[in-house]
């Protein structure tokens, strides 16, 4: 008799609780503060942070722009007031885009300015290999000159065996130097010129929340008007 | 636009940079200095004329062979020296261009026989130091 009564004394005295005390209260607080969505029961999309339940299991899907959906189930306790965090963690897809948009900004960012600071370098050290091979040549030239009025024929011989040598090794580094800088420069100025052009066609990555498409296949959800009739296949993966 | 004017300057620069000749020693032989010297020659036989003289009662004859320094080769005002020797083996002597009154200075030319060819060495310098120079002959007739 007393093992009919512990097995059976529980059920015998719920629907007398459930008679007295049939609904209970959520609160919810939503990580992301703002945007949250939900789905109650599969039937009614809301936003309410606070809703009175019957007391039972209610299943709800939580949504929120860029967020990846939330399915779980609350078990609602008559006469109770229960407050949840739900927190809705980033999407995927979000993620992806997210680092995306990074990698974009980012390689915008150096290929729209590193080349002009190259070439802004190359440019200075162009101009300075420039003068520098002017000189240098100026110097031939002056060398040229002592050579052609000398009388000297020992400073001649001097001025062939080395000072027009160590000249001319001179100017051919500043000549070799001349071309390097320019070359550098004019490759700098075609990748500034060429990244310029890129990224003005070019577009950052755009977003396609494909969690929000499959929330809102959730459930019909009329709009102000009276709503309009569409026809959608959702298939609930989790 | 802007970076097309930049190209185009970069390219004048390479231009300009590519024209700009070089000084090579070995074809710098213009200077009648310069012991390397190729050119025009610097000396020439302008004549010779025969002249006798006496000594210890005795007439000789010798000939004074006038060798020109071609100056038109060298630099306005240009002071220099004369390096001279009979060939093969005459002894070496030199002259400064300021005993010479004009272009002109002769070479005697004291034992010689009708017909034979003799020369001599000229080379141009200063301060014992010889450059460019060739060789003057003359044909006693």
């Amino acid at each position: 008799m007393w093992m009919v009564f512990l097995v059976l004394g529980p059920f015998v005295s719920i629907p007398t609780s459930l008679h007295a005390q049939s609904t209970g209260e959520l609160r919810f607080r939503f990580e992301p503060p703002q945007g949250v969505q939900y789905v109650l029961d599969g039937k009614h999309r809301m936003t309410d942070r606070e809703l009175t339940l019957l007391e039972g299991a209610h299943r709800f899907t939580f949504w929120a722009p860029e967020r990846r959906m939330l399915d779980t189930t609350f078990f609602v306790l008559a006469g109770r007031t229960q407050e949840f965090t739900v927190q809705l963690r980033y999407a995927v897809e979000f993620v992806d885009h997210r680092n995306a948009l990074l990698r974009y900004e980012r390689n915008r960012k150096w290929a729209r300015n590193l080349p002009p600071v190259v070439a802004a370098g190359a440019a200075g050290w162009a101009v300075v290999s420039f003068i520098r091979f002017g000189d240098r040549h100026s110097a031939l030239q002056d060398l040229r000159e002592q050579y052609r009025s000398s009388a000297d024929p020992e400073g001649i011989r001097s001025l062939k065996e080395s000072a027009i040598p160590e000249a001319k090794d001179d100017f051919a580094r500043s000549r070799t130097q001349t071309y390097v800088s320019t070359g550098v420069l004019a490759i700098a100025l075609g990748a500034t010129a060429y990244f310029r052009q890129h990224f003005a066609r070019s577009s950052p990555p755009e977003f396609k929340d494909e969690e929000r498409i499959r929330f809102e296949g959730l459930v019909y959800h009329p709009l102000p008007d009276g709503g309009t009739w569409a026809a959608g296949l959702s298939i609930l993966l989790r | 636009m802007r970076i097309h004017a930049i190209l185009l300057m970069i390219a004048t620069m390479l231009l300009v940079a590519c024209h700009k000749d070089e000084l090579e020693p070995t074809e710098l032989t213009s200077n009648p200095f310069d012991s390397d010297y190729v050119g025009a020659d610097l000396f020439s036989l302008d004549g010779a004329v025969i002249e006798s003289y006496v000594e210890d009662l005795v007439t000789y004859y010798r000939y004074r062979v006038r060798v020109r320094v071609h100056t038109e080769l060298l630099l306005p005002n240009q002071v220099f020296s004369v390096r001279m020797q009979r060939l093969p083996d005459g002894p070496v002597t030199s002259l400064h261009s300021s005993q010479l009154q004009s272009d002109l200075f002769s070479v005697l030319l004291e034992d010689f026989e009708l017909g034979n060819t003799y020369c001599w060495s000229f080379s141009m310098g200063n301060n014992n130091e010889w450059g460019g120079g060739n060789n003057v002959c003359y044909t006693v007739e």
